[in-house]
């Protein structure tokens, strides 16, 4: 919100445990909303969030050489949703040479349900059926 | 808002039952009456008798489409016309009155019992592949028992009382934070008909 006056509800803040799995994995970069948190090699990783404002859009780009198999936030397994990143060449998956983005909302539980609601949707669900999978 | 007592529950459904301070707003469920007399007592001990499956919650399908395998719902896409006991309901006179009384009003097209293990649970999910509205009547609801909807409140399973629920378009979750089982079935109708029509959407032309 640029500009505006920002109620009660936006100010809400949250700081998140943030643990992915990468089947494989060279060298890596994670960062959180542009800014870099941690370089790793290892292929589980779990740190904290610094505070990160509810109900807005936040970015986890991990940069490198990734597949991702499992994304846990603030304890919820995102399951499927892995498979919902954005990569460098403009498709969505988990797996890419350059870069896996992901983005999410806090508090995880509310975001989480919301975009299954949508996804599992009886529309989405014929479209799935129809041309297989098809992430947007 | 709904504090479980255990944490054996996956961080989302604990999340879920305990920040989700919604209300019902009367579109995703509410209560219905059935136009027949019915004894719960009755229905729930031969409820206890009938053959369930071995799924973590326990399932009994009665009563769906004739001469096909259990669909798993009645499902958005089907033309069946034609419903029958999916199980022999002799030893079952008051669960094969029930519903007599139900097809009575307009068929029905699927019928299940659940029971559901002590301290269980069901992920949050929607059932996008069916027929969005269904009645659910508990038979045991102990204390612990919840039916929550993502954004539309808790159920209100008072005094057992059956309720109408959107289930294919509201993410919902179901827990039993007590230590007995609990019994509950659910059907649905043909809701075009005009005596479901009028149960379920009685102030509509």
């Amino acid at each position: 919100m640029v500009g505006g006056k920002e109620t009660a509800a936006t100010q809400q803040m949250s700081i998140i445990s943030v643990q992915f799995t990468l089947k494989t994995a060279t060298d890596y970069t994670v960062l959180l909303d542009g800014e870099t948190v941690v370089e790793h090699s290892q292929p589980t990783l779990e740190f904290n969030t610094p505070i990160l404002k509810d109900h807005r859009m936040h970015t986890l780009d991990i940069r490198g050489s990734v597949q991702v198999e499992s994304l846990v936030l603030d304890g919820i397994d995102t399951e499927y949703y892995t498979h919902h990143g954005f990569t460098s060449n403009g498709s969505r998956g988990n797996s890419d040479n350059n870069n896996v983005r992901y983005y999410f909302q806090t508090p995880v539980w509310k975001w989480f349900l919301e975009w299954k609601q949508h996804d599992d949707s009886k529309y989405r669900l014929i479209s799935k059926a129809h041309s297989g999978f098809l992430p947007l | 808002m709904t504090t479980l007592n255990t944490d054996l529950y996956p961080k989302l459904i604990r999340d879920f039952f305990l920040f989700d301070h919604s209300v019902s707003d009367g579109t995703a469920h509410k209560p219905v009456t059935l136009p027949f007399a019915y004894d719960l007592a009755e229905l729930l001990q031969e409820a206890e008798q009938l053959p369930y499956d071995d799924r973590p919650v326990n399932r009994c399908y009665v009563w769906g489409p004739t001469a096909q395998s259990d669909p798993g719902c009645d499902l958005l896409t089907s033309t069946d016309t034609d419903y029958t006991a999916q199980i022999d309901l002799t030893p079952y006179p008051k669960i094969q009155s029930f519903i007599d009384s139900l097809n009575a009003v307009g068929p029905i097209t699927y019928l299940t019992f659940k029971r559901m293990k002590p301290r269980g649970y069901i992920m949050p999910h929607i059932d996008s592949e069916c027929n969005p509205y269904k009645i659910y009547v508990p038979l045991s609801w102990p204390a612990g028992s919840e039916f929550k909807m993502f954004g539309q409140g808790n159920i209100d399973f008072t005094d057992l009382k059956p309720n109408l629920i959107n289930t294919s378009d509201v993410m919902h979750s179901v827990v039993n934070d007590s230590d007995e089982h609990r019994i509950i079935f659910s059907f649905y109708a043909d809701w075009s008909h005009p005596g479901w029509k009028h149960i379920a959407w009685p102030n509509s032309k």
